[in-house]
């Protein structure tokens, strides 16, 4: 994408908050506050391999399990208005939970591949099928091998991979391993794959409309000479995957396992944007904030160095940078020296992108209570003091909340003389109620945020806007019930948070040591 | 599509108003089980979970199970935990009632084996009441009282067609006892106490059950669409209890005149129509009232594949379904009018504005109405 494609893009998505997605703008807002991920219930392996099959243009999922697998994993956890509507099933009964469902898969790998012609089919195995101990590989070797089936099979357990989330990881592990590496498509061993020198694959959360995310990074490596090989997941086919070897390095968000097959199997280096492993070693902060234009620069200036491009990455980076701040001063006008409260932790907006802004940290809020189930307290702690770590390094001094009521919150807030609260849809309510502006980072965050030097423009604009609205609002919403500290939950669902948390704590047995990157 | 034995027992059990439904199962089925059940009621949550892992696989659920039986009754405060036991308990062999015996609960605990690969949606809600049914105790029976039966609490439109239905029947005089699966858990144990059971499309395990221990009749009807489909209805159970009662009195066509013009344009409008038992009398109302022409009808046990060819290959213009025919409508750009579960696109949170009843023949033709006259398709624009 040319740089003035860019400036017209740059509009259109700022243009009334990210008009540019029409209804779906609002609709994914209303979706992504439903409070159920992680704190009430969690949609399990076969949600997010269907994510990933779903991604994929011309795959198709096949369910091996009863209808009910099938049914209730139509809802797409992070676009439920959206149903994954294509499920086939192997419809497994209790003949088959005692006799096997070997031969169902293989009439279902049959029917699926007639009635919907694929260039790929998923198979995502269920409770029963993985605990009778059906043999996958096998029928799918036999199946294929009568030659009926003119299509790339794979299946996935979950078992592949133990990383989270563990249906996403493990889909994209299968297709590696037994696609990639193992099917029918371009030359398998690495010596024979025609190498697009140079080149990198650049791949987002399929959920994060990689187009709109990438368009920029893809630009400046452009313009530093790095060829983009894929960019994955927007519009990706089968062809499109099995183009991925080709290239010298893999661009994810964070890690994934997958990525590290590759370089394994292919030689294909990765790259991670959200350095979890190399936090680990170095517990540098900054390895969190890889947004705005400083950790955009870094971000460019190693992938460059991955591939030996330093040199022509140095002038493009520098020439970008310069012209995106010549803009960001004009655009952040008004904004310089103004207070915000933020949410801690490692999602949402980015110290380095409020630098970027000119805005001071008065206030961090913590919410630990849903990590607690998760999380051991140093992890939480460790997770507490990147944020803080950060604001201070840049310059403010924010108090530090933590679980605190809203009460206590609102008393902060006006005593430091914040003047906005970055807070999701669910508890703007309750600022908006005393008079305080609210900016909710869920829009910025699914449609702007990303690396690349226009990120903090747009999102001064967007700041901009949120201190322009009415201050005092009367919402409805601030007449319900809420739970004093989950304040985004009204009592009933609360109630629900705690026995979700008490039980998977004590049933999972993940409770990591350091779980927000604990990969 | 159909949802399977697990989903059909869990409906049935949460619609025990003030019943915790513990799902023992993975996380999954529970996450689907409440993102279902939340569209159009989200404090209306009571679930808990045993979040089976593989530790729980490998060395048994019983004792997560154990676990959450303790915690569900010291968290919440209702009358009644509902077990219901999916696939993976059922296969590793899980002693689901022996833990339930082994501790000692201030609620109710009812089970019910409800592993998914052990039957279909509705098998799964039959067996869940006849369990549930143990509860129930004899009463003296209340004279021109029914029980309503074959509801769940997430179907969509259920409290609006409710309070309709309520309304018809009190004003022929007769008394709803106890609307299964929508109710208390007091109502629920004092269901014996009517007169009449009324099933619509399922539910017929649990009548039987209760005529066998209880002598409570019942009367198998169609779910009441439209004027036609309501009348027989309500005449039919006034019929079986004695009562003198035409609910023909009750028709009032002045909404229906208001949009005369619109009618006779949509008369003889090709539709098609998928869904459960509600479907055969929602199609007698297109059919046979606003006179539209049925292209295809299908049922949830039908092969949607072929379902979806049919609807292709023919003159439909309007679909009558579930949130999951919007691919096929949007593929061929026609209207969706939501009807049946499960419905988690559009929202129902207005209790007058039923679909069901005299009341909500008006709604349902406006709804009808404005699906089509608000729909744009590119050839219009």
């Amino acid at each position: 994408m040319m740089y003035e494609q860019e400036q017209k893009l740059e509009i259109e998505t700022t243009k009334g908050n990210g008009r540019a997605v029409g209804f779906l703008r609002p609709l994914i807002s209303a979706y992504s506050t439903l409070p159920l991920h992680g704190m009430t219930a969690i949609p399990g392996k076969i949600s997010g391999a269907l994510m990933v099959v779903d991604s994929i243009e011309d795959a198709v999922p096949l369910i091996h399990g009863p209808v009910g697998c099938a049914f209730q994993r139509k809802i797409n956890p992070f676009r439920p208005y959206l149903p994954f509507y294509e499920t086939p099933c192997t419809d497994m009964n209790d003949v088959d939970v005692v006799y096997g469902g070997e031969d169902k898969l293989s009439l279902g790998i049959k029917e699926t591949y007639e009635k919907y012609h694929p260039n790929l089919i998923v198979v995502i195995t269920t409770c029963p099928s993985d605990l009778i101990g059906d043999d996958f590989k096998a029928v799918i070797e036999e199946t294929k091998a009568k030659g009926d089936i003119g299509c790339d099979v794979v299946y996935t357990t979950g078992d592949f991979v133990k990383s989270k989330p563990v249906g996403y990881q493990d889909a994209l592990y299968a297709i590696t391993d037994q696609m990639l590496c193992n099917g029918k498509g371009i030359g398998m061993e690495k010596g024979e794959i025609e190498r697009n020198e140079g080149s990198v694959n650049i791949i987002t959360f399929p959920i994060h409309g990689a187009g709109l995310k990438t368009a920029e990074m893809a630009s400046v490596l452009s313009e530093i000479g790095i060829e983009i090989n894929k960019i994955c997941f927007d519009h990706t086919t089968v062809k499109d995957l099995y183009d991925l070897p080709k290239a010298d390095l893999t661009i994810t968000d964070y890690p994934m396992v997958w990525a590290k097959l590759m370089k394994e199997r292919f030689g294909v280096d990765h790259y991670e944007i959200l350095a979890f492993d190399r936090f680990k070693e170095t517990r540098d902060p900054e390895l969190f904030s890889p947004y705005g234009i400083e950790g955009s620069a870094r971000v460019l200036m190693e992938i460059a160095q991955r591939l030996g491009k330093e040199g022509e990455a140095e002038e493009v980076i520098e020439r970008r940078k310069k012209v995106a701040t010549e803009r960001l001063s004009k655009a952040k006008v008004g904004l310089d020296g103004k207070k915000v409260a933020i949410m801690g932790g490692i999602h949402g907006i980015g110290m380095t992108l409020l630098r970027d802004v000119g805005m001071m940290a008065s206030i961090i809020i913590y919410k630990t209570q849903v990590l607690e189930s998760r999380l051991t307290s140093e992890a939480i702690n460790e997770m507490l003091d990147i944020n803080v770590k950060l604001a201070r390094k840049y310059g403010s001094d924010p108090e530090v909340l933590v679980n605190p009521t809203i009460e206590e919150e609102i008393k902060a807030i006006k005593e430091t003389g914040t003047d906005l609260v970055i807070s999701m849809g669910a508890t703007a309510h309750k600022y908006n109620k005393e008079g305080i502006r609210t900016f909710n980072p869920m829009d910025f965050m699914l449609l702007h945020q990303r690396i690349g030097f226009e990120c903090p423009i747009e999102l001064a604009i967007l700041l901009k806007e949120a201190l322009k609205k009415p201050q005092r609002r009367n919402p409805l919403l601030s007449m319900l019930k809420y739970d004093p500290y989950r304040t985004n939950l009204i009592p009933e669902w609360a109630a629900l948070a705690d026995m979700f948390g008490t039980i998977r704590q004590g049933a999972v047995g993940d409770k990591v040591v350091a779980g927000m990157y604990g990969m | 599509m159909d949802g399977g034995k697990f989903f059909g027992a869990f409906r049935a059990c949460s619609g025990i108003k003030d019943a915790v439904t513990l799902t023992h199962v993975p996380v999954g089925c529970n996450w689907g089980a409440a993102m279902f059940k939340s569209t159009s009621n989200q404090p209306d949550i009571r679930q808990a979970c045993t979040v089976m892992h593989e530790r729980e696989i490998v060395f048994g659920g019983e004792e997560a199970l154990r676990e959450a039986l303790v915690r569900a009754d010291t968290l919440y405060n209702t009358p009644l935990l509902a077990v219901v036991a999916g696939d993976a308990p059922a296969i590793i062999g899980d002693d689901v009632e022996a833990v339930i015996d082994s501790v000692a609960l201030n609620k109710e605990v009812v089970w019910m084996d409800a592993a998914g690969f052990k039957g279909t949606m509705r098998e799964g809600y039959e067996d869940a009441l006849v369990h549930l049914a143990r509860l129930m105790e004899e009463r003296n029976v209340i004279k021109n009282s029914v029980n309503l039966i074959g509801f769940c609490p997430d179907d969509f439109k259920v409290d609006a067609d409710i309070k309709e239905i309520t309304r018809l029947l009190n004003h022929a005089g007769v008394k709803v006892n106890c609307v299964i699966s929508n109710c208390s858990f007091d109502e629920f144990v004092n269901a014996p106490a009517a007169e009449l059971n009324v099933v619509m499309g399922q539910g017929t395990e649990l009548v039987e059950h209760m005529k066998k221990d209880f002598g409570v009749p019942y009367l198998e009807v169609g779910y009441p669409y439209g004027l036609e489909g309501t009348k027989e209805f309500t005449n039919t159970i006034c019929e079986h209890l004695g009562i003198g009662y035409d609910a023909e009195q009750e028709f009032d066509l002045e909404h229906f005149k208001r949009i005369y013009l619109y009618l006779h344009e949509l008369y003889g409008t090709p539709v098609s129509v998928i869904g459960d038992f509600h479907a055969e009398p929602m199609t007698g109302f297109l059919d046979s009232e606003l006179g539209f022409d049925i292209e295809v009808l299908a049922s949830l046990e039908d092969d949607y594949f072929i379902f979806q060819q049919n609807v292709r290959d023919s003159n439909t213009t309007i679909l009558f379904g579930s949130s999951f025919e919007r691919n096929i409508t949007e593929e061929l750009k026609i209207p969706l009018v939501r009807f049946i579960y499960p419905v988690f696109d559009h929202v129902c949170v207005y209790e007058d504005a039923p679909y069901a009843g005299f009341r909500g023949a008006v709604y349902l033709t406006e709804t009808i109405l404005n699906a089509v006259m608000g729909f744009e398709t590119k050839e219009i624009k």
